[in-house]
């Protein structure tokens, strides 16, 4: 019975949001097979058929192959993998280091820490970090770096730098609502009560500051999945031959005036109809969960 | 106003202050030294340590920055170039105008779309060029902007022969060429804002509409098109301005990945090369540059909002 009118709930807000529910479809069809890429019955991303390479979209390979042979329906699939990992690992990361901030920061208004909080959230919104980001990739992406015994990978490298943008504007968010909120009467019922800061902020300021919290973060997957594909492009973000959909278009690159267009098309494609399905999807969340909208909107 | 804009100005020293010796630092940190990339790897040490004494990279490291920052801020000068022996304030000076005419050509291009798209459909909310509007919007901020310049090269320079498939000739060789080329990298660089920006102006506008002063207007019998124009657009461009101003600071970083595709000589496909050459110095200096303009188009932007939002205090 609960499970039965969940279902009906959930279909009730889709039919009111029916762009956001193309947008989830859209991510679905795209995140679903990608989970599933190991048991699907597709080719190895990663097989050489030099018999086959250059084939144009057929029967045997939808999307056609590269210019080593291999499937790029399977190197699409495969490919958003990388993607969808490293913008949830930066968005996730960003929320962990933005949040926190900027609740403590709210909570603990008109002290030194307030001051100095904001400040650094004002400090890195004057960097331009897609810049850093390329920077930082092109010095230390080629040597292997060790942080305490721990191989960094280049993934890794990549979410905490786009986790770096996004923590900033994740806080201001998160600030603001932590502004409101310390000021409540029920939080000054809880710090009578005897309650600790930690509890306070975690406990009865962080759920509140959730709903505008996951609209800017659903709305920074797709700019994180842009992010990751323009340093694979530029050779500075997932290193060949892992399939991404950025080292993809840079294959790509070489083959436009030869003629063989779907190299360049269908990975583009993959990643369009991802992140228009992430930007309908936080367009609709923002309608539902956020509607006054102290969330901003999408930049970089 | 003076306390606003001195915060501003210090934050944004600390900002090109900190990215420029992270910078600094990550690359003295890299094992290879500059001297070995020159000499090649056989180099011996006396030449070695003679090369790193020339070029002071014997000295610690803290003082090497200062020296660097002091003599890039003061006299522009970023020493020179490892590779070519140039001095890097001459591939700096050939190089930023480049990027600064796209993005000013872009800007432009987005303006030109995105405001009347904007404007249309905010005085037509729910028509049928509202819902196109919408698309437009969502499918230009999903769209990166270097996939469509391949797709655009695809089709309009392979196939159709419309325009040339990349490099910027200089204007020296003829206006119109120059003109030709900078078309479809401004406009792969515009798609994302022109999106944002036909949307900000759609939302501002229905907020100027419903402000007292509109009704006021159109009931004291105004003549529509001057309720429209001065009334209502004057307004609502007031925060458009200031996301101009940053948007421009942002493609900044965009361009990196356009002029890579179209093959710009501007000064962020020489941070590219740079950082591919190990020539360290000149990814220095272009991110200190790139840095610089970005932290001064954003004090403009707080600026010019400030000044047109005189209710809110400096």
């Amino acid at each position: 019975m609960v499970a039965g009118s969940a279902l009906q709930r959930t279909l009730q807000i889709a039919r009111g949001n029916p762009s956001g529910s193309v947008g989830f479809l859209l991510v679905l069809v795209i995140v679903l097979p990608g989970l599933l890429a190991p048991v699907l019955p597709i080719a190895d991303p990663n097989a050489l058929n030099l018999a086959h390479r250059l084939q144009a979209p057929d029967r045997e390979f939808l999307l056609g192959t590269d210019q080593a042979g291999r499937d790029l329906l399977s190197r699409i699939l495969w490919g958003s993998r990388e993607s969808i990992t490293i913008a949830f690992g930066a968005v996730g990361f960003g929320c962990l280091v933005g949040v926190t901030l900027g609740l403590i920061a709210g909570y603990m208004h008109g002290t030194i820490v307030e001051l100095l909080i904001t400040r650094v959230f004002d400090i890195l919104f004057s960097v331009p970090l897609l810049v850093l980001a390329i920077a930082v990739m092109g010095i230390v992406g080629s040597t292997k770096l060790e942080v305490w015994g721990f191989e960094i990978s280049n993934a890794m490298k990549l979410i905490a730098l786009i986790a770096l943008s996004f923590a900033p504007a994740l806080g201001r968010v998160a600030y603001a609502s932590s502004l409101v909120e310390a000021r409540s009467d029920y939080v000054r019922a809880k710090k009578a009560q005897g309650a600790g800061w930690l509890e306070i902020v975690f406990l009865d300021i962080l759920p509140n500051a959730i709903p505008s919290v996951i609209v800017q973060a659903t709305l920074f997957v797709g700019v994180a999945i842009i992010v990751e594909a323009s340093l694979s492009f530029v050779g500075l973000g997932i290193a060949p031959p892992t399939a991404s959909w950025g080292t993809m278009l840079a294959d790509a690159r070489t083959y436009i005036f030869s003629g063989e267009w779907w190299i360049a098309v269908f990975p583009g494609l993959a990643i369009c109809i991802t992140v228009v399905g992430f930007n309908l999807m936080g367009d609709a969340l923002r309608d539902l969960l956020d509607p006054r909208g102290s969330s901003r909107s999408i930049f970089v | 106003m003076l306390g606003f804009l001195l915060s501003r100005l210090v934050s944004g020293l600390i900002a090109i202050v900190s990215v420029s010796a992270l910078v600094f630092w990550l690359i003295r940190t890299v094992p290879t030294s500059p001297a070995l990339l020159v000499l090649g790897a056989d180099a011996g040490d006396t030449v070695v340590a003679a090369f790193e004494a020339k070029y002071g990279l014997d000295q610690p490291i803290l003082q090497q920055y200062a020296t660097w920052i002091w003599r890039a801020l003061t006299r522009f000068d970023f020493g020179q170039s490892y590779i070519s022996g140039r001095p890097i304030t001459t591939e700096i000076a050939l190089t930023l105008p480049v990027t600064l005419e796209l993005i000013v050509v872009s800007m432009t291009l987005c303006l030109l779309i995105s405001i009347p798209l904007g404007t249309l459909s905010a005085f037509r909310p729910g028509s049928i060029l509202d819902h196109a509007a919408r698309a437009i919007a969502v499918i230009g901020v999903s769209t990166p902007g270097f996939w469509l310049g391949l797709v655009l090269i695809l089709i309009l320079s392979v196939r159709l022969g419309w325009f040339p498939p990349g490099d910027l000739p200089p204007v020296s060789q003829g206006i119109a060429a120059h003109a030709h080329s900078i078309v479809l990298p401004a406009f792969c660089l515009a798609i994302y804002y022109t999106a944002i920006i036909s949307r900000m102006t759609r939302s501002s506008i229905l907020e100027v509409l419903n402000q007292d002063y509109v009704r006021t207007a159109v009931a004291m019998g105004l003549p529509k098109s001057r309720v429209r124009l001065i009334y209502v657009l004057r307004n609502a461009m007031i925060p458009i301005v200031s996301v101009v101003a940053m948007s421009c600071g942002y493609m900044f970083g965009w361009a990196i990945v356009v002029e890579q595709v179209f093959n710009i000589p501007g000064v962020c496909r020489a941070l590219l090369a740079g950082i591919f050459s190990r020539d360290y110095n000149l990814v220095l200096a272009a991110v200190l540059v790139i840095t610089v303009a970005f932290v001064l188009l954003n004090i403009l932007a707080d600026v010019l909002y400030r000044v047109l939002n005189p209710r809110l205090s400096w």
